[in-house]
């Protein structure tokens, strides 16, 4: 559970969001959406505790995963992501990309790094996971087998998801909302 | 011929003991320097960066006085020898390896940092990761170093006294043998000091050829 109480992030003296009050609730996926520079990412980052509010608390329970949008791959192979490679392959392969295991992280795409990152995050056992545009360089059926994989690994497991993302979502969820950020608050879109 | 081994050996042994003593200081100096927030590292990065220009004859001098009988370390009675060399050469390098190891930070650091904070991996992780990420640029920085201890006279020459067969380098041997007008030794010398700043250069130029061929620096 992750609940937001009269959070406010201000950037260059302008007020960038301001949240009253919010739950996240457990075992369901968030989907966050909202114009670039509206504070989405900043909300992660205010949440996990990397960087501090203005004012206003966020509070999460449990244990949490975060990949941020701009993240970086451990190098020189994509096998020194992982610490459990076993399990790491066999998600690569549900993402039909398990050729790419051995590869040098410098040759890959930039779909081919949020593979990565996506499966180097989800190897990791945690109650939230906080997902920053997971899948924005994917094409569309890897974005689909990304989903798919969320679904399958997490979602499945009762764990709680809250990604932020531009693309509508929501099919390969059973079940869950959908957030838009306008003019600095954040609402409630969708329930399925 | 027995002498110039001599010297080559004396170098080899002075340049890499400093090089050594320097880096094992100045490495993780720099990687703090490059990854810490605080003030006082701001401060110190420019300080650095500033000392890496310094001229050796300062080093030299300041090591002469420490060691010189009237000195205050002048009773371990050091002065004109390895030990005393090693140490104006570690005062040389130490300034450059950490000068060049923190601007190989600042690149990744913030998305280095948060991407180990998002996976909640542990500070000692994240550093043999920084280590592992940044290995050619960290050798190459202690090679240059390497290089200048290798390369130095005027330091060398006031704290070692170029004493035959004792601390006798090949930068202060050039120079003595070409006083002296002994030119075919002074010119074997040269060459093998060459060919070494040659290999020493390949080699830095060769990582950091592979540094820049990498998008994640």
């Amino acid at each position: 559970m992750i609940r937001c109480t009269d959070l406010s992030i201000v950037l260059n003296h302008k007020k960038l969001l301001h949240i009253e009050n919010i739950t996240f609730e457990e075992g369901i996926v968030h989907i966050i959406q909202g114009e670039n520079g509206c504070g989405k990412s900043s909300l992660f980052r205010c949440m996990t505790g990397w960087s501090s509010p203005d004012s206003g608390s966020c509070v999460m329970l449990g244990s949490w995963v975060y990949q941020p949008q701009q993240f970086h791959l451990f190098a020189p192979k994509v096998l020194d992501n992982f610490l459990d490679a076993e399990l790491a392959k066999q998600m690569l392969v549900s993402l039909k990309a398990e050729s790419i295991i051995n590869q040098s992280v410098k040759r890959l795409s930039g779909g081919e790094r949020q593979k990565v990152a996506l499966v180097r995050t989800l190897c990791t056992d945690a109650d939230v996971y906080l997902l920053d545009e997971p899948t924005s360089y994917m094409d569309e059926s890897s974005r689909l087998l990304a989903y798919q994989l969320i679904k399958e690994r997490l979602l499945s497991l009762g764990k709680t998801v809250l990604m932020i993302s531009h693309e509508s979502v929501m099919d390969p969820f059973d079940c869950g909302k959908v957030y838009l950020f306008k003019d600095s608050k954040l609402n409630i879109i969708n329930t399925w | 011929m027995k002498e110039i081994i001599d010297i080559i050996l004396t170098s080899l042994q002075v340049s890499l003991s400093s090089t050594t003593i320097a880096a094992i200081f100045a490495v993780p100096l720099g990687l703090f320097l490059g990854l810490s927030k605080s003030r006082m590292a701001l401060r110190l990065r420019p300080v650095f960066s500033s000392l890496a220009g310094l001229p050796p004859v300062l080093a030299g001098i300041t090591i002469f006085l420490l060691l010189s009988n009237a000195g205050p370390l002048g009773s371990f009675r050091l002065l004109y020898s390895k030990t005393a060399i090693i140490t104006a050469q570690v005062l040389i390098v130490f300034p450059l390896i950490v000068a060049s190891v923190y601007p190989l930070v600042l690149p990744i650091k913030a998305v280095f940092l948060e991407t180990c904070f998002g996976l909640n991996i542990p500070k000692k992780q994240q550093i043999r990761f920084l280590i592992s990420e940044l290995r050619y640029g960290l050798l190459a920085a202690v090679l240059l170093g390497f290089g200048r201890a290798m390369a130095e006279v005027g330091a060398v020459m006031m704290v070692g006294g170029n004493i035959r067969y004792k601390t006798r380098v090949m930068t202060t041997a050039i120079v003595l043998e070409t006083n002296q007008g002994n030119y075919s030794t002074a010119l074997y010398l040269g060459i093998a000091l060459l060919l070494i700043s040659f290999s020493v250069n390949w080699l830095v130029h060769s990582l950091f050829k592979e540094v820049s061929h990498d998008p994640l620096y």
